[in-house]
This record gives C-alpha cells, sequence and structure tokens, in this order.
C-alpha cells in the first residue's frame, strides 16, 4: 500500500497543482467582469 | 515639499525606532541572526516609540515633543546600526539577492511609495477617515492624547497612531501613508527572518517575503492607516522569540511584544493568550507546566505585556468608564459606561458582528475556508483581497518532507488556534495577516517538496501557480492604489479626486480659511471631521456616540451655543436626515455660506 501511494504521489501533486489553476481560471480569470466580457465577444464573433 | 517632508518624517521615526529598540539588545537571545536582531530591534522600537509618544502625550503631545523625542532616540540608533552592520558582507547579500522575487518586492514597495505621496480622501465610511488619521490630528490640534468623544472608535489602543501623529507633524497630513512603506518594509524581514527559522534557505526566503508581498489582503492591513499589518508583526515576533525562548530575559521580551499587539488592538490579548496556551500544548509533562520555572516564565509574560499595554486601558476605565472602549456586550453590567449608550453601542457590536460573518461559522464552512480564502474573498463584506494560490496549492505537500522541528511545529499550532479563534469570531481577511505569513512559509516548503518529488511536471505546474498567484496579486493591489499614484503625478487629477471624495468639501475649505472660525458645530453624524482644521463638537457620532451629557440630538446641542462658545455651526443634508436648521429661523444664525447639501451658520451672540 505504501509502495503503491509512493509511486502514485508524483501524480496526485501534479493533479492537484493542475486542478487548483483550472479552478482559478474558471472562478477568478472567466467568472471575472472580463471573463464574461470575452465569452459574450467570442459567442458574438462565432454567431457571425 | 511635497515629497520631501513626508520622507524626512519618515526616516526620521525609522531613525528614532531603531534608536530606542537598540535599549532591547541586551534581552535578544544569542543564538538570533542578523535578520533577527535587526527586526526585533526595529519593530521593538516602533512599540517603544508609540508607547512612550502615548505616555508623553497624555500630558502634551505637541510637535516640540515629538521632535525632541524623535532627534534624541534618532541619535542612538547611529551607534546601533554601526554595531548591527559590523561584520555584514554586503556584497555577499547583494550577490545572492535572486531577480524575480526581489523585482516583485521592488515593484510592490515602488508602488506603495508612490502611493504613500498622496493626499488621504473618502468619506467617514472609511476606517482611515473615520477614526486611524482623525485621532491624531485631533490630538495634535489639542496639545494632548484624550478619546475623541464622538467617535468611540478612536478609543482603540493606538500604539500605531500615536506615531501618524507625530508624521504628521513633522511630514504633513501625506507622511503617514508613506508610513505602508516602512510597515511593510518590516513585516518583509520579519516574514524571511521566520522562514530561515524554519528552515528553509535564503532563496526560498526571499520568495516568502516576494509572496506575501503581492498578498492583496495582506497588503489591505498595511496602507491608508491600516494597523493590521503592524499588528500581526508584533504578534509574530512574540511568536518568534517565545518558541526559542530559554532565558527570563527572553520572556520578558515576549512580554513586551505582547503589550505591543494589546497596545495596538484588543485582539492582542487573545493573541497573548493563544501564544500561551501553544506553549503549555507542547509542555512535555503536566509537571512541567505546574514546575516554578514554567509558571514564572507566563507570569513574566503577563506581567510585561500588562504594564506595556496598561496606560490604554487605564485611560480608557478613567475616561470613559470601561478598559475596552466601545465595550462588548454584557460590560455595561461591571462598569458604568459614559458616553455611548447601552443601545448604541449594542447596535454596534451587532453591526461588527455581521460584518465579521465573512465565509459564515459552520462546520462546513470551516472545511471550505482554504478555498473560499483563495477563490472567494468578495463573500467578506468590506473584500479584503485574496492570499493567492500558493498556501492552498503546496501547504498540503509541505507536512511529509518538511523538517519539522519543534519551532515549526509551535509555529503550525499557534496559526491553526489563530485560525480557529479568528473563524469563530471576527472573519475580516485583514485580521489573519500573521496566519498568512506561516502559511506561506510553509506553502514555499511545500513547493520545494513538490520540486524534489515530481520532478516531470512538477516544476512547471509550480512555476505556473506561482506566476499566476504574483500576477493576480499585483493586479489587485494595483488597482487598488492606481487612483492614489495618478493623484501624485498629476495636480489636476489630485483635484478632481479631492472633490469627488471628500464630502462636503465646500464646507471644510471655508471653515479651513476663514479666520473667524474659532469652534464649529457640526449637526449631522455622517460629517468627516478629519478635513476640518479647526476645533469642533459634534454632538452625535455615527454610531450613536453622545460627545455632551445631556445632548441626545442636534436641537438640543443648538440650544447650547454660547455655553459651549460655538462661532459656526455646520448643517448638511445626507442620506438620512434633511437639515436641521431652517434659515432664517432663529435670530443666533446667519447663513454665511449654501452649497448643494451643505449650510454654514455664523453664531451672533445675543446681548441679553
Amino acid at each position: 500500500m505504501a509502495s503503491l501511494f509512493r509511486r502514485f504521489y508524483p501524480i496526485l501533486m501534479e493533479l492537484w497543482i493542475a486542478s487548483v489553476i483550472f479552478v482559478f481560471f474558471v472562478v477568478r480569470i472567466l467568472g471575472s467582469n472580463l471573463g464574461q466580457r470575452l465569452f459574450t465577444f467570442v459567442r458574438h464573433r462565432l454567431g457571425q | 515639499m511635497k515629497f520631501l517632508l513626508p520622507v524626512s518624517a519618515n526616516v526620521l521615526l525609522l531613525l528614532a525606532a531603531f534608536g530606542l529598540g537598540s535599549f532591547l539588545r541586551p534581552l535578544l537571545p544569542k543564538s538570533f541572526a542578523k535578520i533577527d536582531r535587526l527586526s526585533v530591534i526595529a519593530l521593538g522600537g516602533f512599540g517603544l516609540l508609540g508607547a512612550l509618544l502615548f505616555l508623553l502625550g497624555l500630558v502634551r503631545y505637541t510637535p516640540g515633543v515629538m521632535l525632541v523625542l524623535l532627534l534624541s532616540s534618532g541619535l542612538l540608533s547611529i551607534r546601533c546600526l554601526l554595531q548591527e552592520m559590523r561584520g555584514v558582507n554586503f556584497h555577499l547579500i547583494l550577490n545572492g539577492i535572486p531577480i524575480i522575487p526581489a523585482s516583485v518586492i521592488a515593484v510592490v514597495l515602488i508602488i506603495t511609495i508612490l502611493g504613500g505621496f498622496a493626499e488621504p480622501v473618502g468619506d467617514i465610511k472609511l476606517d482611515t477617515i473615520s477614526y486611524h488619521y482623525l485621532a491624531p490630528r485631533v490630538w495634535l490640534r489639542d496639545g494632548a492624547i484624550r478619546p475623541v468623544l464622538d467617535e468611540s472608535l478612536t478609543a482603540f489602543p493606538a500604539t500605531p497612531e500615536v506615531q501618524y501623529g507625530a508624521l504628521m507633524a513633522i511630514g504633513g497630513q501625506a507622511a503617514p501613508e508613506l508610513f505602508a512603506a516602512i510597515s511593510l518594509s518590516l513585516i518583509l524581514l520579519l516574514s524571511a527572518a521566520a522562514a530561515l527559522r524554519m528552515g528553509l534557505d535564503q532563496t526560498e526566503a526571499w520568495w516568502v517575503a516576494a509572496l506575501l508581498s503581492a498578498m492583496p489582503a495582506v497588503y489591505r492591513g498595511l496602507y491608508g492607516g491600516m494597523i493590521d499589518g503592524i499588528y500581526a508583526a508584533f504578534v509574530l515576533m512574540a511568536a518568534r522569540i517565545i518558541f526559542d525562548a530559554e532565558r527570563p530575559s527572553h520572556f520578558a521580551l515576549v512580554g513586551l511584544f505582547c503589550g505591543f499587539a494589546m497596545g495596538t488592538k484588543y485582539t492582542g490579548l487573545l493573541s497573548t493568550a493563544l501564544l500561551v496556551l501553544t506553549v503549555v500544548l507542547f509542555a512535555s509533562s503536566l509537571r512541567g507546566i505546574l514546575s516554578r520555572s514554567f509558571l514564572l516564565q507566563f507570569v513574566t509574560v503577563w506581567l510585561v505585556a500588562f504594564i506595556v499595554a496598561a496606560p490604554w486601558y487605564i485611560r480608557n476605565w478613567a475616561l470613559l468608564g470601561c478598559p475596552i472602549y466601545p465595550p462588548p456586550p454584557l460590560f455595561h453590567h461591571f462598569f458604568h459606561i459614559r458616553y455611548f449608550p447601552q443601545e448604541a453601542y449594542l447596535r454596534l457590536h451587532m453591526l461588527m458582528s455581521a460584518a465579521g460573518r465573512g465565509m459564515g461559522r459552520g462546520p462546513l464552512n470551516l472545511l471550505m475556508l482554504p478555498f473560499n480564502l483563495t477563490f472567494h474573498t468578495a463573500n467578506f463584506e468590506s473584500g479584503a483581497g485574496g492570499i493567492g494560490l500558493v498556501p492552498l496549492t503546496f501547504l498540503p505537500f509541505c507536512f511529509r518532507a518538511y523538517p519539522w522541528n519543534r519551532f515549526a511545529k509551535m509555529s503550525a499550532l499557534f496559526g491553526f488556534l489563530q485560525t480557529i479563534f479568528w473563524f469563530f469570531t471576527m472573519q475580516e481577511s485583514r485580521y489573519l495577516i500573521q496566519v498568512y505569513v506561516l502559511a506561506v512559509i510553509f506553502g514555499v516548503a511545500g513547493w520545494r517538496n513538490v520540486l524534489r518529488v515530481a520532478p516531470r511536471f512538477g516544476p512547471v505546474l509550480s512555476a505556473l501557480a506561482i506566476a499566476l498567484s504574483i500576477s493576480y496579486g499585483l493586479f489587485m493591489i494595483i488597482a487598488a492604489r492606481v487612483d492614489a499614484i495618478h493623484a501624485v503625478v498629476s495636480t489636476p487629477f489630485a483635484e478632481t479626486r479631492r472633490r469627488a471624495e471628500v464630502p462636503f468639501l465646500e464646507s471644510f475649505l471655508y471653515l479651513n480659511s476663514e479666520s473667524s472660525v474659532g469652534k464649529v458645530l457640526i449637526l449631522d453624524p455622517i460629517v468627516p471631521p478629519y478635513y476640518l482644521e479647526k476645533s469642533y463638537v459634534k454632538p452625535l457620532g455615527k454610531y450613536g456616540e453622545q460627545s455632551l451629557p445631556g445632548v441626545s440630538n442636534p436641537r438640543e446641542a443648538l440650544s447650547k451655543l454660547s455655553e459651549l462658545r460655538i462661532t459656526h455651526v455646520l448643517d448638511v443634508r445626507s442620506e438620512n436626515r434633511d437639515f436641521q436648521v431652517v434659515p432664517g429661523d432663529s435670530k443666533e444664525l446667519v447663513l454665511v455660506l449654501e452649497r448643494k447639501d451643505q449650510r454654514i451658520y455664523r453664531v451672533v451672540l445675543q446681548q441679553n
């Protein structure tokens, strides 16, 4: 069990860091006013 | 002069702090490194300077007294600095500075210094204007430190604010704004010293300082007269010393810093208790806790702390009827509270509790705290800003590989206890700065572990997380300070900002420039008297304070004009109240200025 944990620990580490970055993008960047405007702009362009 | 006077005042204050701090050198533990010694001397000097200025100010708070104290203490600093700098290899230090974290710190310092030359503006809802800067301004005008009765929050212990008064007297109104640069440098120095003590290397200590400087929640507690940064520094310094303390002199030094914390915020009392609790929990046995030497150590801490902080609490008790003022609920059973009706201070307490609800108080909220502190800082009523990504990203990884010496374990427990206490009392992000410092130190330790354990993608992902954390923090900090910086470099913008953000500006300009104005009666509680350079009476405070015994409404104050020696009356129309005086209604009052929502009357004393 311990060796299994040691084997997957680095991957878990990387997944955790990647997920924090992902949530940061979703909550703080895409969820912000700037993100909303960007989203509207992209949707508008795609609509055209 | 716009730049020279504030800079000179702050440099003099810093030198005076080093001068007074030099008296603490014999108490320092021998194991302390140069960086520890410097931070203790500077921070302890500020604490001593605040305590001394307060004691002197109770009798005489004038520019002359301040200059004598600052110059004499400043002279002492020369010898202290020369001795402390002996043997320091500046060439080695300069060569070892890592570029990226040093650049981040430099950017934040430059922003702070530039913004520090701006004139303070804002309405009475802003703590800066309503009490942090109001109190020293009134003390300076009155020539003595007394609570400002119409603003109960000026009765808070005010170790930093008494120094703002000295800065105002020497460097003008903008000088205390520049003090933010000193506060920032002090807390970064202290954090780097703590990081080194916890086993991080020099480069990692630089990263700790850089990540803290780009943390909006920490920054919010440092500028605009806010005292949370200095308070956190006092608490952390007490923790730094007590976790390594061995001799009675070390415990006396801890007591001094606890006293400074109590003399800065009431929560210093609880932080001292938590600090002692941390040490007790780490004691080897119950017999050890009950031993004579152990008890003597804690008696020393509490005794010294009480002696240092007592003047603030005794002053409140003597003048306002209660050592802690505004009084907490139930205190009216034990004390005779003056100038503040019971229903008014209970309402203030309810307002504070509502503001401190923050992230909620349930078990799930506690579990979600790291996530919410990182991503949902707008949940705080005053939106104090985020803490960056580092604590959430790297803290989980510091547990396995961290060199958990006794000092690190005690720091972690102290941080945990502080967080729990904060969670169940007053959830305002900037009140937790001392914990953020510890979280960043452990976060950087976790980052080191990531680089070691996950060499494949760990370095790239870590770099991305840190880059995002710093850039977002810098963006928030710059956004908060951009107006102040713009006002410094552009006089027309400074004027526009002043007109937009100073309420009832025309009235203040008239009252400050008119030589016949002696004492002003301010009728509406929402008028911020900070902008008034003349003596004033404000019978009702914004929280319902009653500064004049027997006067509970503006009408009653108007009937006592000659008794109060009022020369002018300022009457305004606000969101909740209309004008109190109808022009021509009283022969005693002659309208001399009328602008939108503001009227000034000159008092004509009737001959009987």
